[in-house]
C-alpha cells in the first residue's frame, strides 16, 4: 500500500465524523507520512507496515472520540443524544474484534446444535416406529397362529426381527445422544477455561481495579478510562 | 506483555512535553525510544489531551512542510505532577505484590 492510498483509505473510514475531527486527524497523519518520508523512502514503507490496516487505525480515533463525545455530552449537556449513540455503534462495529463476529459465531453454533439434534430425534422416530410396528406383528402373529399357523410363525418371526432392529436403534441412539451432550459439554467448558485464563494473564492497563491493591490509587491506572475503546489483543 | 493504559499513556506524553514543545513524530520516536507503543495509539491521546486544554497546539513550517507543535499548559502540568503521584504508589504496590511471589517459592499457597 502506498502512502496515497493509505491516506485515501484512512479518511474514506473516518467520514462519519465531524468534518473539524477529520481535519485534524488528516493532517497528523499526513504530517506524520511525511516526517518519516523526509528520512528515507524505506523509512515511509517501514511505518506503512507498523502502522496497521487504515480500517484499525480509524477504529482507534472513533473508539477515543466517541468517549470524547460522551464526556462533552454529559459535561455541556447538548441535545445530541442520538449523534451520540450513533458515534458508540460506529465504534463498536468499527472494532477489528467486532461484536457482530461473537454475535454470528453464537447463531451459528446453535444453528448446528439444532440440526444435529433434529437428525437424532428423526432416528430416534424411526426406532420407535418399528418398535411399535414390531409388537403389532406379534400379537397380529399370536392371533394368526391359531387360524393359519404357518402365516403366523411368519408374522412372530417379522415381529422379532422388527422388536429387536428398533430396541437396538432406541438405545443406540440414546448412547449417542448421551456422548454427543458429553462432549459438547466438554467443549464449551475447555473454551470457556481457556478465555479465563487469557483474561487473568492480560495486564491490560493495569491490575483490575477489583484485587484492592491500588491503595485508593486505582482510579489512575486500574481503569482503562474509554469504555468504548476496543483493541485487538 | 504489557500494556499502557490510557493514563499512562497521558502520563508519557505530558512527561516529554514537560521537557520542551515537540511535533507529533518527534514525540512518538521519543516515547518508542523507550517503550513499544503502536504509532497509531497516540495521535487519539494528543487530541484528547488538546480538547481537555492540558496542551496547546502551535504551526511551525519547516523546510516546505508543516509541523504542528504541541505544548504542555498549566492543566497538563499539574495532571502529570497527580500522575506521578499516581504511578510511584502503584509501581511500589505491583513491586510489592511480585516479589513476594518469588520469595514464598514453592511454601503454602
Amino acid at each position: 500500500m502506498t502512502k496515497a492510498e493509505f491516506l485515501y483509505e484512512l479518511r474514506k473510514r473516518l467520514k462519519k465524523l465531524p468534518a473539524a475531527e477529520i481535519e485534524a486527524a488528516m493532517s497528523y497523519y499526513e504530517e506524520y507520512f511525511a516526517e518519516a518520508g523526509a528520512q528515507s523512502i524505506q523509512d515511509e514503507q517501514e511505518l506503512i507496515a507498523r502502522m496497521g490496516t487504515p480500517a484499525q487505525v480509524a477504529s482507534t480515533i472513533i473508539g477515543e472520540y466517541a468517549t470524547k463525545v460522551m464526556y462533552e455530552h454529559n459535561i455541556e449537556k447538548k441535545n445530541s443524544s442520538l449523534k451520540t449513540m450513533w458515534i458508540v455503534i460506529l465504534a463498536v462495529f468499527a472494532s477489528p474484534i467486532a461484536i457482530p463476529l461473537a454475535l454470528t459465531a453464537v447463531v451459528l453454533v446453535f444453528a448446528f446444535l439444532l440440526c444435529i439434534f433434529s437428525v437424532y430425534l428423526s432416528f430416534f422416530a424411526a426406532a420407535v416406529a418399528l418398535i411399535v410396528g414390531g409388537l403389532t406383528c406379534f400379537f397380529l402373529g399370536i392371533i394368526a397362529l391359531f387360524a393359519e399357523p404357518i402365516y403366523g410363525i411368519v408374522m412372530l418371526g417379522y415381529a422379532l426381527v422388527c422388536l429387536s432392529l428398533g430396541l437396538a436403534l432406541f438405545l443406540g441412539m440414546v448412547k449417542l445422544t448421551h456422548l454427543t451432550i458429553r462432549g459438547i459439554t466438554y467443549m464449551f467448558a475447555s473454551l470457556l477455561k481457556r478465555n479465563g485464563k487469557n483474561n487473568a494473564s492480560d495486564f491490560g492497563s493495569g491490575i483490575s481495579n477489583g484485587s484492592g491493591l491500588s491503595n485508593g490509587l486505582g482510579n489512575e491506572f486500574g481503569a482503562n478510562g474509554s469504555s468504548v475503546r476496543m483493541e485487538e489483543k | 506483555m504489557f500494556q499502557l493504559g490510557a493514563a499512562l499513556l497521558d502520563a508519557c506524553v505530558l512527561s516529554v512535553l514537560q521537557r520542551g514543545d515537540t511535533y507529533g513524530y518527534q514525540l512518538t520516536q521519543n516515547i518508542r525510544s523507550v517503550i513499544d507503543v503502536s504509532e497509531s495509539t497516540l495521535y487519539p491521546v494528543l487530541r484528547r489531551l488538546q480538547k481537555e486544554q492540558a496542551l496547546t497546539t502551535y504551526d511551525s513550517p519547516f523546510n516546505g512542510r508543516n509541523r504542528r507543535y504541541y505544548r504542555i499548559a498549566p492543566l497538563g502540568s499539574s495532571r502529570l505532577a497527580q500522575l506521578q503521584g499516581a504511578w510511584i504508589g502503584f509501581k511500589a504496590a505491583v513491586d510489592d505484590l511480585l516479589s513476594e511471589t518469588t520469595n514464598s517459592g514453592g511454601g503454602q499457597a
